[in-house]
């Protein structure tokens, strides 16, 4: 150094900060992490729930519903129809009011078949074959896995469709065939044979199976109704609730009269005092032994019910029928809600000589269903009357899956077609692949992590569902629920806090007084990571997260 | 959900010796990205000097002259005339100081620049306190704070710098914090393209000297704003006010409790703070709908 230059240096700074290392300083480093959604994980097939709200509200539609389809083939089927509990674990709930995450599902299925997307195209080919026995959610849902992961799938099916208790249980008021329909049609353009008309009942039907495929899934469902010993030969009069749905289903529906009385508090009993007003009757009314608050079937349906008139009496259970100058009369008996039993709900227990009757011109007996043993070698064992499966879907014969209401006493679309996914994934591990995205039992994202300054408090654009007005609805069967607009969804989505997903909104970026967090632009879009050298380990970025995709851990040095 | 989007040069550098958290770094790092490399700046003794980092490093990529701690805007104005005098007039002459800086020791020099309206930049780092020296209080400090200098709380109350320069008719007084990024950069954009004394104040939290976790930064910052304590404002030519973020009701207590310098208020004592920060905040509202 020159003799000039160095009397400057006392004076002047020469040199840049950025070559300290202030990194030493640090205890503890953020991570960035995967951490799951509780909606993700509530949902029975692991949508990913926040990822592809991120798409809607980004306006990327088809990438968002690409990310949909991962784990959900049927999102105009699940956005109608799907008990929705991931709602229910919804973080925003305990803010304002919970993300309609359903109603921004639908929105994204019936988009995707408004503009005919497909799935992407299944591109390798795998020699393992697969047969599926049951044309149902469940097995719909195991074909769709495999099939994307290359496998041979064919199913086999007792009924003249597809789509099981979607095509021949749910009405079309509330799942419009036409939408049934295409979401089946697209999937079975990923290549898919299907055998339909064909039931597998023999031992020796599934032998030939058990032979020709490599893995089987059997998925046939809950097929056989319960019934009441005392109304064993009433048949005139009795009708089963699942058989008339069928009827109703195929366009065949018998006449009833003019007074309908329901027994049962389930979606049997709902959808078919429902149909029965939809098709003329008079007056139409549920019986159930319990009352409105232990009734299986969901909140929305139930008022949708009162709504177009149907009647209710709770607490009564029907003993006999009696009739007196050709009047039908159905006698039931008072109850009154006793301990809880093993479903976790109060027993209803009969109230002494209290009796209640209703004149009726047919009655229809909606108390449930039991499943049909499949034949299939000798092994198979039954758990509270379903057929028992391991946590894999796994039965007690090799390579021989099942799923859905058959193994099972929850019972919903969607849960069927998470046993189907879960399936799929099995016999895909089994087959030496596995790429089908699974479940996790990772801690999910708490609300306290949420930082909700970045959330102004704002009610629910989408606050439960839009309706037909009622005078238009028990016309006819027209969809009741109406969708959303897209300037709807895009509000909605806007709302969801995307719990424990990146969406790399840059507040780590900018939050941090080291600019120790690099902003890199990768392959699949912007990331970021946290530079060793400058890092004070303050943590500020990771309460500037709004959503918890971030944590600090503790280093050890 | 609320975005950001900044345009940031790089002028700020890490490496520097801030607090781990430190909102001051934090806001230097958009003062001195938003201002520019076409700048200079001045700066007293203050947190601002381990900011800088020490000799023969800089944090900053800008020519900083470390001046006495009474006359950062009087230095900062001579610097401005000079570059003026050689015909360089659009060079920003920044003068970052802190509370003590400006509302006691500073005020003097302060109060001849803005007279002058000279044209100049000048920044107070609020921390509410002698930070840098180990919390001595200021007359920034507010009323029953503890301090090393007030071990039974601070008796009298926090001076209103904000009027008393208004006072001044200068072109541009701001009041922002970091809680508000957007905010933030908005004001110190706005400041840069006008001409005269402009006045930035910045309520900067310190994680040492108040009492609070060193992730929690932006979020006492916005308590802050929130409980009314220091809403964010602009006061243009002494006479139009802009009231950008203000009180939402919260009590104070939210703020208050969060804090160790705190600690040893009495209910009533809160209520006498609950009431002035009230009185404040309607005075403000009054002040902004003349
Ligand atoms: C009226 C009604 C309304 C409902 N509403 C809802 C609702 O709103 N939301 C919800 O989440 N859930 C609802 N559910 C429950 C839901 O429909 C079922 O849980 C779900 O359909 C079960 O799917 P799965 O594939 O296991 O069986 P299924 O849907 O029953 O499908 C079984 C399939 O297997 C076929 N099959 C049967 N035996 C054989 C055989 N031997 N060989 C070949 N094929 C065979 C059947 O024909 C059928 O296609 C409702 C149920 C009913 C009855
Ligand atoms: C004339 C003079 N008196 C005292 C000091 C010692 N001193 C250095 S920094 C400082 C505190 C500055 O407080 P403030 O301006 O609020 O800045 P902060 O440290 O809080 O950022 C003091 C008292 C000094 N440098 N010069
Ligand atoms: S399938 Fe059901 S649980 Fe899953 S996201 Fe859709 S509505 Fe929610
Ligand atoms: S806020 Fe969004 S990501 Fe979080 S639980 Fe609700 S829907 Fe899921
Ligand atoms: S702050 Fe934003 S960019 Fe950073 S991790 Fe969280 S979501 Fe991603
Ligand atoms: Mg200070």
């Amino acid at each position: 150094m020159s003799k000039a230059a160095n009397m400057l240096s006392t004076a002047w700074t020469t040199l840049r900060s950025d070559a300290l290392n202030t990194g030493t300083w640090r205890s503890a480093i953020p991570t960035y992490r995967y951490c799951p959604s509780p909606c993700h994980q509530a949902c029975p097939v692991n949508n990913d729930i926040p990822a592809w709200i991120d798409g809607i509200e980004k306006g990327e539609l088809h990438g968002a519903w690409l990310k949909l389809a991962v784990n959900n083939p049927f999102p105009s089927i699940t956005g109608r129809v799907c008990h929705h509990p991931c709602e229910s674990y919804c973080n925003r709930g305990q803010y304002d009011e919970k993300i309609s995450i359903r109603m921004l599902e639908r929105y994204l299925g019936d988009l995707s078949l408004e503009r005919g997307w497909s799935f992407p195209a299944v591109d390798v080919a795998k020699k393992e074959r697969v047969a599926i026995i049951g044309g149902g959610p469940a097995g719909l849902s195991a074909a769709y896995h495999l099939r994307l992961e290359g496998y041979t799938v064919e199913i086999y099916e007792a009924r003249q469709k597809l789509g099981g208790l979607l095509r021949y249980g749910i009405p079309a008021y509330r799942l419009p065939k036409e939408v049934l329909d295409r979401e089946i049609d697209r999937l079975l353009e990923l290549g898919i044979e299907v055998h339909t008309d064909v039931a597998i009942n023999t031992p020796g039907e599934y032998d030939r199976l058990q032979k020709e495929y490599d893995a089987l899934f059997i998925s046939t469902g809950a097929q056989r109704s319960r019934k009441l010993a005392q109304f064993e030969d009433s048949s005139g009069i009795i009708q089963d609730g699942l058989d008339y749905l069928y009827k109703v289903n195929s366009g065949q529906a018998p006449g009833l009269g003019q007074k309908v009385l329901v027994i049962g508090g389930g979606n049997t009993a709902i959808d078919t005092a429902r149909s029965a007003k939809r098709l003329g009757a008079d007056q139409v009314m549920i019986i159930y032994r319990r009352t409105e608050e232990e009734m299986p079937s969901q909140k929305s349906e139930i008022l949708e019910a009162g709504e177009e008139g149907i009647l209710f009496t709770f607490l009564a259970s029907p003993v006999r029928i009696e009739k007196e100058n050709g009047v039908q009369k159905l006698v039931c008996q008072k109850m009154q809600l006793g301990e809880n039993d093993s479903s976790g709900r109060p027993r209803p227990e009969p109230i002494k000589d209290a009796y209640l009757s209703f004149e009726a011109d047919s009655m229809i007996m909606a108390l449930g269903s039991d499943i049909v043993m499949p034949k299939i070698g000798n092994g198979l064992e039954i758990q509270d009357s379903v057929l028992k499966v391991d946590g894999k879907q796994e039965t007690s014969i090799k390579n021989v899956f099942a799923g859905g209401d058959l193994t099972s006493n929850i019972r919903f679309v969607s849960t069927a077609m998470g046993a189907g996914k879960k399936a799929a994934q099995q016999m895909a591990q089994l087959f030496g692949g596995n790429t089908v995205q699974g479940s996790s039992d990772l801690e999910t994202v708490s609300f306290e992590e949420i930082n909700t300054f970045y959330f102004p408090r704002n009610p629910a654009v989408v606050s439960g569902s839009f309706q037909l007005v009622v005078s238009d609805r028990i016309k006819n069967f027209e969809e009741v629920q109406l969708g959303i607009s897209e300037e709807q969804a895009i509000g909605e989505a806007t709302r969801c806090f995307n719990c424990g997903f990146c969406t790399v909104c840059d507040n780590c970026y900018y939050f941090c007084p080291d600019m120790a967090i690099a902003r890199n632009s990768g392959e699949d879009g912007p990331n970021y990571t946290v530079l060793d050298q400058y890092c004070k380990g303050c943590g500020l970025c990771v309460r500037e997260c709004p959503r918890g995709a971030i944590v600090l851990k503790e280093e050890s040095k | 959900m609320k975005h950001y989007e900044i345009a940031e040069e790089r002028v700020f550098l890490p490496g520097h010796a801030a607090c781990p958290g430190c909102a001051m770094a934090l806001a230097l790092r958009y003062i001195l990205n938003t201002v520019g490399l076409n700048a200079v700046g001045v700066i007293p003794p203050s947190c601002m000097g381990p900011m800088m980092g020490a000799n023969p490093y800089s944090s900053m990529r800008i020519p900083i002259i470390h001046n006495s701690f009474e006359s950062s805007a009087s230095t900062a104005a001579g610097i401005k005339r000079a570059f003026k005098a050689r015909g360089k007039d659009d060079v920003h002459v920044l003068a970052l100081a802190g509370d003590g800086g400006t509302y006691d020791i500073g005020l003097q020099a302060l109060s001849s620049v803005a007279e002058h309206n000279e044209d100049i930049m000048y920044f107070c780092m609020d921390n509410e306190g002698y930070m840098n020296t180990g919390t001595q209080k200021s007359s920034s400090t507010p009323r029953h704070a503890y301090t090393t200098s007030t071990p039974g709380g601070k008796e009298s109350r926090k001076k209103n710098l904000v009027e008393i320069m208004a006072a001044h008719r200068v072109p541009y007084i701001a009041t922002t914090n970091i809680g508000y990024l957007d905010d933030l950069v908005y004001k110190i954009k706005k400041a840069k393209k006008m001409q005269g004394t402009r006045i930035v104040v910045l309520l900067t939290p310190c994680i040492d000297g108040w009492g609070f976790p060193g992730n929690d930064v932006a979020t006492m910052s916005r308590l802050a704003v929130q409980t009314g304590v220091f809403p964010l404002y602009e006061v243009e030519d002494g006479e139009k006010y802009t009231i950008n973020h203000g009180s939402q009701g919260m009590p104070i207590e939210n703020y208050l409790k969060r804090q160790r310098r705190y600690r040893h208020l009495s209910k009533d004592q809160i209520e006498e703070i609950q009431k002035e920060v009230d009185q404040g905040w309607q005075r403000l509202q009054k002040l902004a709908n003349l």
